[in-house]
């Protein structure tokens, strides 16, 4: 049954994809200007006109499409004008980056949240739960943008403890021994990760706040205390396993949520990855580099998708059976 | 943040790095030394983009150029008073002497023997010849294409002396010959077709004659390039290079005052001040080529007959008089600012500062809008005929200083009577139109090359064709017969006397309001000494750049020795 439901989700997504492929091409070229403009303001028109044609710019928009359809069917996703380097060769060196930084948050962010959670529901309506409930509203109104700003001038200029961005030292990273790379690229991470991970934590905690205030009252929540099973207990192998659900749902969206988050975190701290890629292909409004984009941001919801469902199993016995 | 070299492996790598350099290439003047003396150190610049190619012939990014500018070589180099007559001030690069044609119309260059390919090949006359024909194929698509036109060809009479035969007389030749190409080597690109150069690998890992070599480029991270250090014309000062890509310019400039970078370009005016009290690094000025103006359209939309506003000589004049040039300036620069005088920067040649551009009074200008028809409603706004005094002004958004200055321009403005709108768009939308002329003014940034010959294309009718770059659509004869005399000047006084009089028609005429000259200040570590930061690539002497031996940090201690990847 289990492997049904896969099989028709697979299915399901390869049809999103289709979908996103080409809404993200035909709005890319609904855009004004192309990547010609901005190759230099001295290239004779001819040469322009040249290149439009070499790269197959001048051939009308449907056959364009088809085209395009057809490569990425055969995992061709074209030439990025913009870096003069095969799409799917800039996207293999950013996708692993982005994932590892987008990733790791997602596992913080989750894991604070519920631990935050937790913490409220122990004591709801308490001081305590108050202070978090107002700190985390706190840090869900802060826009990324000014945290990664504020973070990179407290911990890199202020108290210069972490570097300001990069993914590792420009120099000296290759004369360093794997122990020394390897922390190197920790150092770096550090900072770009707490960014992302505060800046998605709070909506987290909220919501899994309220699962849990709703499992809570539950007949089961009431057998459990009646039968004399600690009240920490009750709460984090009882409740929280039944108020994790919603969580999961947010899981296997917030993976492509992520990536848009991290456009500005990726900017801020100079990583470059996925978000940053995107940013600068829309720049230049490089057409190939933007549409793998968005169909690699369309894969990633489709596989979040699919890891809610099976966590969903693993969480929930009765969605096993069913 | 530093890296502290404590490591038992960085000690090993310093001392294996002082024994010496790569030991390629053949004939040297210099001995190479790596950590001690004064040759030494790395230098990390902050950019805030990546290279697009590093094919001389090809590259169009600011940090492309700054790579194929240290890697590759010109057969001579324009002095820093960068005239273009003649060959004055020009320097010997891979040619050590040259000789005019009887009729001036050929020009003989003798390349110097000792120059070697980082490979270890001998550069040779028919490397010239490559490179001039790669850059006139229309296969390549070379950006430089246009300016070289007056060269005709490139023969070769020995293997050390290319021949390049003009088409015409001109006072540039000499500057259209070495200025605008860096010689390529035929060994590596001349089996590579044509139109295949734009995505060859060896486009991106360039071979070249400078005194610095390539090392690495990591896409949207790093590219470092390390003193050639058997290099014919003696290694470069700094051992090594290092571009670290940085989108975010607070980013930038943090990585700089933190130590971790040791140049950003350019300082936001807001944070000089921080940058000044910095422990670490202080501010740099330096001149550039660009000055900024607000273009006002001379045609209509439909391109049939003079714009309904600003084909009025006299409108344009008056909104001239309507700002204050000089307040603007110091508002948005401070005292860093220099007003502009005409599509020149100071740092031009031909500059000029004695021109008598229309000076601010409101009153004026009041009085010659009125005579010329636009009368003032009760609402202080102004109109003829029952069309308003009101237009748009297009700006990319991505310019703080041209931002501001459309606000500015607009209040000082409406205080006349024009109602002005601010069309603030994205950079692609914003070159969109203006090559489609679609906007009513432009506040726009122009960067020129040394040639006041590139005030032709901007401002004479020659720019008005199809592909020109004359987006105003000024057109004035007497104008383009005062420019031509200009570039036909023998000598750099007469010259400057030419353009006094054309640059005068144009402030008289008033196609633009001239707003102010770009004078960028950069951020560099203290114990980094930059020197001759020319106007018009300020990186142009990177090879002599130092950093003095007693003020080296840890990452100068690296050597020229490459890393183990």
């Amino acid at each position: 049954m289990l492997a049904q439901r896969i099989a028709g989700r697979l299915v399901q997504g390869a049809i999103v994809l289709l979908v996103v492929a080409t809404l993200a091409f035909f709005l890319v070229h609904l855009a004004p200007g192309d990547a010609m403009g901005f190759e230099s303001a001295r290239m004779p028109p001819a040469v322009r006109d040249q290149l439009r044609h070499s790269y197959g710019l001048d051939r009308p928009v449907g056959e364009q499409y088809l085209r395009y359809i057809g490569n990425v069917a055969r995992g061709n996703f074209g030439w990025s004008v913009s870096l003069q380097r095969p799409v799917s060769e800039a996207l293999a060196l950013a996708v692993p980056r982005t994932l590892l930084l987008a990733g790791l948050s997602l596992l913080l962010s989750m894991g604070g949240a519920i631990l935050v959670a937790l913490a409220q529901v122990r004591s709801a309506g308490s001081l305590r739960d108050r202070s978090l409930g107002g700190a985390l509203m706190l840090l869900y109104s802060v826009p990324d943008f000014w945290l990664a700003l504020v973070v990179l001038l407290a911990f890199a200029y202020w108290i210069p403890i972490f570097p300001a961005g990069g993914i590792v030292d420009p120099v000296m990273h290759d004369y360093l021994g794997t122990g020394g790379r390897i922390a190197d690229r920790a150092r770096h991470l550090v900072l770009p990760l707490l960014t992302l991970t505060f800046a998605t934590m709070a909506g987290y905690a909220r919501y899994q706040r309220a699962a849990l205030l709703d499992v809570l009252p539950l007949d089961f929540i009431r057998t459990a205390r009646a039968k004399g099973v600690p009240e920490r207990a009750v709460v984090s192998r009882h409740a929280l396993r039944n108020a994790l659900l919603p969580t999961i749902t947010l899981l296997g969206i917030s993976l492509p949520a992520l990536l848009g988050g991290a456009v500005f975190v990726e900017a801020v701290f100079a990583w470059p990855g996925m978000g940053l890629l995107t940013a600068n292909a829309i720049g230049a409004r490089d057409a190939a580099l933007v549409t793998a984009s968005v169909v690699v941001g369309g894969a990633l919801v489709v596989v979040g998708s699919l890891l809610a469902d099976l966590l969903y199993a693993v969480v929930d016995p009765r969605l096993r059976a069913r | 943040m530093r890296l502290r070299l404590s490591l038992p492996t960085l000690i090993a790598l310093a001392l294996a790095a002082c024994s010496g350099g790569d030991g390629k290439g053949a004939a040297t003047t210099t001995t190479a030394t790596s950590v001690t003396g004064d040759n030494g150190g790395t230098l990390v610049l902050a950019t805030g983009g990546d290279a697009d190619i590093l094919f001389p012939p090809l590259v169009s990014t600011a940090t492309g150029r700054q790579v194929v500018d240290q890697v590759y070589d010109h057969l001579a180099e324009i002095g820093n008073d960068l005239n273009t007559v003649g060959d004055v001030g020009f320097r010997p690069r891979l040619a050590k002497s040259w000789a005019w044609g009887k009729d001036s119309l050929s020009l003989a260059f003798s390349l110097d023997d000792r120059a070697r390919w980082h490979d270890g090949q001998p550069l040779r006359a028919a490397d010239v010849k490559f490179t001039f024909d790669v850059n006139r194929d229309p296969k390549v698509g070379s950006n430089i294409a246009s300016l070289i036109t007056s060269i005709d060809s490139v023969t070769v009479r020995d293997s050390l002396t290319p021949v390049f035969w003009f088409k015409r007389r001109s006072p540039e030749l000499f500057y259209d010959a070495v200025y605008q190409m860096h010689i390529l080597p035929s060994h590596v690109f001349a089996a590579i077709p044509r139109d295949g150069l734009r995505t060859a690998e060896a486009s991106r890992k360039p071979i070249g004659t400078g005194r610095f070599r390539f090392v690495a480029w990591e896409p949207n991270t790093r590219i470092e390039i390390v003193a050639d250090t058997t290099n014919f014309r003696g290694r470069a000062k700094l051992d090594r290079v290092i571009w670290n890509l940085v989108p975010d310019p607070q980013t930038g400039l943090t990585q700089v005052l933190a130590g971790q970078s040791d140049f950003w370009e350019a300082v936001p005016a807001d944070a000089i001040a921080r940058v000044d009290s910095s422990a670490t690094a202080r501010a740099v000025p330096y001149p550039g080529l660009q000055y900024a103006f607000l273009g006002f359209n001379l045609r209509n939309k439909s391109r049939d007959g003079p714009h309904p506003l600003f084909g009025d000589r006299a409108v344009r004049r008056a909104l001239s008089m309507a700002v204050d040039r000089k307040g603007m300036l110091t508002n948005v620069f401070g005292s860093l600012g220099q007003s502009a005088f005409g599509p020149f920067p100071r740092s031009l040649s031909v500059a000029d500062t004695t021109l008598r551009l229309p000076a601010y009074d409101t009153t004026a200008a009041k009085a010659l809008l009125d005579s010329a028809g636009w009368k003032a409603g009760a609402d202080g706004m102004r109109s003829r005929s029952g069309r308003a005094l009101a237009f748009s002004i297009m700006v990319p958004n991505s310019s703080r200083p041209r931002m501001s200055y459309a606000v500015l321009l607009q209040e000082q403005l409406r205080k006349v009577g024009a109602k002005v709108d601010i069309d603030a768009l994205q950079f692609p939308q914003f070159f969109a139109r203006q090559e489609a002329r679609d906007f009513d003014t432009i506040l726009n940034a122009y960067a020129t090359d040394p040639s006041p010959a590139g005030a032709r294309q901007a401002w004479s009718s020659e720019g008005l064709t199809k592909g020109g770059q004359n987006y105003l659509s000024y057109a004035s004869k007497p104008f383009d017969v005062a420019l031509d005399s200009v570039l036909s000047a023998l000598t750099p006084a007469e010259r400057s006397a030419r353009a006094h009089r054309a640059f005068q028609l144009l402030a008289d005429d008033a196609p633009a309001i001239w707003l102010y000259d770009v004078l960028t200040v950069a951020a560099a570590h203290k114990r980094l000494k930059p020197v001759n930061m020319r106007a018009d690539l300020y990186w142009a002497n990177l090879a002599d750049w130092s950093i003095p031996s007693d003020a080296r940090i840890d990452r100068d201690r690296i050597g020229v020795a490459a890393a183990k990847r």
